[in-house]
């Protein structure tokens, strides 16, 4: 399965991510529901994040909303010391990741990239997170399932995940 | 129809099922005492093979329809999940075969249904932690034979 193409894979999900296709997205592990999306940005392979108060949910800072809008996890990856940031391009030193999300009122009308503010983030719902990796190439970790590399964040936009709404990045360590 | 015809075989090659996996017999169920976590004198489903039938067929439609999503709303929450807790406890046993088998967020589930918690702050976000303390406390209840 590993470095087979991800669009193969997908199942009936596929029309969901109309993205992943022309052979450039690679899977690079097995599934795994051990970690998510979250855990793989911040570069963990070995827990669940996510905002569940309930027994045995993901892993989440104390001081945190439990909420899934994107602007609880835009503090979730502050704490982490990403800040919000609107370049798509790799500045060298720096790990970039792309939040993606779903408008929680289907008539919200999306504004764009540089003028989101703070209300504008809460009518988001969180859906995915994808990292950058030095070479340039997105890395994401599909839910409960596998890894795979695609060549920009945009690959992933569609019925799943959403749009990206807003790109973080942090110095590298 | 694949889908269908991997369920079918799956269901024909676990319908012998192995100790751990037979509900207690009505004689246990009559000696049930107050404080047992579940009193099973009031269970209702008595036939085994159908349960565990719906049980994979629920599993397999939660785990396809769930498994390109991050959030453990979705997972928790996706219809055939909250199939499962409402079969309440004689899911039990099927959800920790599963559980010991393949590793999934099944705890919800078992939190809901039981209504105890073996686990404590420090396995919360850990897939093998939880897994570890849930099928303890299975193998504590008898439900799984002990290693």
């Amino acid at each position: 399965m590993i470095g087979e193409q991800a669009e193969i894979h997908l199942g009936i999900n596929r029309p969901k991510f109309a993205g992943v296709s022309g052979g450039n997205c690679p899977i690079t592990s097995l599934p795994s529901p051990a970690y998510n999306c979250v855990a793989w940005a911040l570069g963990f392979d070995d827990q669940f994040w996510w905002p569940v108060p309930w027994a045995g949910g993901g892993q989440w800072p104390v001081h945190l909303a439990r909420r899934d809008d994107i602007a609880t996890f835009v503090e979730l990856f502050r704490h982490f010391g990403f800040f919000p940031c609107l370049s798509t391009r790799l500045a060298h030193g720096s790990e970039l990741i792309a939040l993606y999300g779903l408008p929680l009122n289907e008539s919200f009308l999306v504004p764009n990239l540089p003028t989101l503010s703070q209300t504008d983030l809460l009518g988001f719902q969180f859906r995915h997170v994808a990292r950058q990796l030095p070479s340039g190439v997105w890395t994401s970790k599909l839910g409960l399932s596998f890894d795979m590399e695609h060549p920009d964040p945009v690959s992933l936009e569609g019925a799943a995940y959403g749009r990206v709404v807003l790109y973080m990045a942090r110095a590298r360590t | 129809m694949m889908h269908d015809r991997s369920l079918a075989e799956r269901i024909r090659r676990e319908s012998r099922m192995p100790p751990f996996l037979s509900l207690p017999s009505a004689g246990a169920r009559n000696r049930s005492r107050p404080g047992d976590w579940y009193p099973f004198h009031l269970s209702i489903n008595t036939n085994p093979p159908a349960l565990q039938e719906e049980f994979l067929a629920r599993t397999q439609e939660w785990q396809s329809d769930c498994q390109f999503s991050s959030s453990l709303t979705d997972v928790s929450f996706h219809p055939a999940y909250q199939a499962i807790i409402g079969m309440g406890p004689p899911a039990v046993p099927f959800i920790l075969r599963e559980l010991q088998i393949s590793p999934h967020w099944w705890f919800y589930a078992l939190r809901m249904i039981t209504q105890v918690d073996p686990t404590s702050n420090e396995d919360v976000g850990s897939l093998e932690r939880l897994t570890d303390r849930w099928l303890a406390w299975g193998r504590q209840q008898g439900w799984l034979l002990a290693e």
